[in-house]
């Protein structure tokens, strides 16, 4: 005879008849809040940017420079292209790049980075060597006037595409790993449509020391400096007593 | 019950519950990456900052699954079975959100020149600041009591620290998630691009698990009113006995605050507390199964005139004191100790 015990549930005793709707209608109801929520918060995720890594190694020649970062210019068919250098995981190419004189020819393998038209090589584990090359001389200096603009300071291997993306509150400890680690600094502003990135250098052209802005990296600051371009480079000459968070 | 430790007493309701456990995180994830890289509008989307995210999505998404679960139950009885394993599920969610974290932490601090441990906690050092904050630490603490649950929620803790003590501790579930929320807000909510609709999700969801919890302690409260008697000398008027369904009990509540659980059964009536020595769960929520008080949320057992469980179980609630006069149910507002037989009243 049935009784009002029928439908009792026991998690160790046969599911009784009653309850087997019940149960599916819970599986069914699931199914449908996990699909939803999955779809929901991926739909929200932010944009990856449009920087480029290369999944592959290629072969760069040209002349290195260390002012102020290590960076390689390379003629590229008469026009000069300029590498920001950079090792593996987060950390700068110094290191890697002792044994040659400043304005040698070298020949190097290395991962190609682009983002917004500025150049990177990320070093890869294979020999460098002296290149039998003509030099590729340095772009005439341009300024371009004094500025204050609001913007980010990023670490450039992150931002022009070794992380997607590679801003933002998210990527703040990244960035602060990244500049500990001497990646060279960058400056972006977002004033109208594509973002705009310029080399962070010392008001007098030198390397930014890490710890003056660290702090600050992946914050939405406000930077007043001077802006140079040399070729196809724009370096953003700044004086960071100025630097200060907009937010 | 259980009469010794083992990892799991599997049944067949764990193993259908943990299949279905299993596939949904599977699902949860195969979804949001596959809708990830569908929807972006670059076709740079970085993998592994998709999984990333996938994960903590899916933990979140469990969090609030678990947190939902208790006050449906309170609600309804159909939920029960959601119940039952729901450790399993908690073990679970640590998986996901630490898998979330490892991967986290090795992407976004790890390769540097900073130990990525201490970067989790330096590299944003913004503490003074409010939306700003170092979302990271916040989704540490998370973890870290995450941890402390799915490590003790073993029956081996849940004895040996005792069930008020184990109960407290699990009760952290609340500022995990406060501090998850606000983890997600001030982190994957708040980055470049994001939209604002994210913020509005994270409220949505805070909204269902509050207001769960508010509409299952209003009715709470309004049942718990309910049960209140008041003192007839030693004894408690309980109400008459027509009105208790067969194997099925009524709780009241004595002037001192013990809860009672009165069960019919076979033509009488016996009374032992309502608290299991399980999980505290609610023993007059449950019924009269092969002669034994049966526990709603797991089944545990105890025969209703000794308030003992069935050898080899040793576990062991008070019992009352128990008559039956002119269709009404007496109850001795004292317990008899954990375990002491209480001749059942004949309904006569």
């Amino acid at each position: 005879m049935a009784d009002n015990n029928d439908n009792f549930y026991v998690g160790y005793l046969a599911l009784p008849k009653g309850l087997r709707g019940t149960i599916a209608a819970l599986v069914i109801v699931l199914v449908a809040l996990i699909a939803f929520d999955a779809w929901l918060v991926a739909t929200l995720q932010p944009e990856a940017g449009d920087g480029h890594w290369a999944d592959t190694p290629s072969e760069f020649v040209g002349t290195l420079t260390r002012d102020p970062y290590p960076m390689l210019r390379v003629d590229k068919g008469g026009v000069t292209k300029t590498y920001v250098i950079v090792s593996d995981e987060k950390r700068g190419a110094e290191t890697a790049l002792a044994k040659f004189p400043d304005g040698a020819s070298i020949k190097l393998t290395g991962f190609e980075v682009e983002r917004a038209a500025v150049g990177m090589i990320q070093l890869a584990a294979t020999e460098m060597t002296v290149a039998d090359a003509p030099s590729v001389a340095d772009a005439p200096r341009e300024i371009h006037g004094r500025v204050t603009v609001t913007g980010e300071i990023v670490d450039s291997k992150c931002w022009l595409g070794v992380m997607r993306p590679g801003d933002g509150h998210i990527h703040k400890a990244c960035a602060s790993v990244c500049i500990l680690g001497g990646i060279p600094p960058m400056f972006v502003t977002r004033t109208g449509g594509a973002p705009s990135v310029m080399l962070l250098t010392l008001a007098d052209g030198r390397a930014v020391p890490p710890e003056r802005i660290v702090e600050y990296a992946a914050d939405s600051v406000q930077l007043s400096g001077i802006v140079e371009k040399r070729g196809d480079l724009t370096v953003f000459k700044a004086d960071l007593d100025s630097l200060r968070r907009t937010e | 019950m259980a009469a010794t430790y083992k990892p799991v007493l599997w049944n067949a309701h764990k193993r259908i519950y943990d299949t279905i456990l299993i596939a949904g995180i599977v699902a949860y994830l195969a979804i949001f990456i596959a809708v990830g890289y569908a929807t972006a509008d670059s076709a740079n989307t970085s993998l592994e900052i998709l999984t990333i995210s996938a994960l903590g999505a899916c933990a979140f998404f469990m969090l609030h699954i678990v947190l939902a679960i208790g006050p449906l139950a309170r609600l309804s009885p159909k939920f029960l079975p959601l119940l039952y394993n729901r450790r399993h599920l908690g073990v679970a969610l640590f998986v996901v959100a630490a898998s979330h974290a490892i991967f986290g932490t090795i992407w976004y601090h790890g390769y540097g020149v900073i130990n990525p441990i201490v970067s989790l906690f330096v590299s944003n050092p913004r503490y003074d600041a409010i939306g700003a904050f170092p979302f990271e630490s916040l989704g540490v603490i998370a973890l870290v009591i995450l941890f402390l649950m799915a490590a003790t929620s073993h029956d081996f803790w849940l004895n040996n620290l005792s069930p008020a003590v184990w109960k407290t501790l699990h009760m952290l579930i609340y500022p995990a998630y406060g501090s998850v929320v606000l983890h997600v807000l001030l982190g994957a909510a708040s980055g470049h691009g994001g939209s604002p609709l994210y913020v509005w999700a994270v409220a949505a969801g805070f909204a269902i698990i509050v207001g769960l919890h508010i509409t299952a302690g209003i009715a709470q409260s309004g049942r718990d009113a309910a049960t209140r008697r008041n003192l007839d000398g030693d004894w408690i008027d309980a109400g008459t006995v027509a009105d208790i369904p067969e194997k099925r009990a009524r709780r009241i509540t004595t002037p001192s605050g013990h809860q009672i659980a009165i069960f019919k059964y076979d033509g009488k009536v016996a009374a032992i507390s309502n608290v299991c020595a399980h999980q505290m769960g609610p023993l007059a929520e449950g019924c009269i199964k092969d002669g034994l008080v049966t526990c709603p949320w797991h089944g545990w057992q105890y025969d209703p005139a000794t308030g003992r469980s069935p050898a080899p179980y040793t576990e062991k609630v008070e019992t009352f004191a128990v008559r039956v006069k002119d269709g009404r149910v007496f109850v001795a507002a004292k317990p008899n100790p954990k375990g002491a037989a209480a001749t059942p009243a004949a309904i006569g």
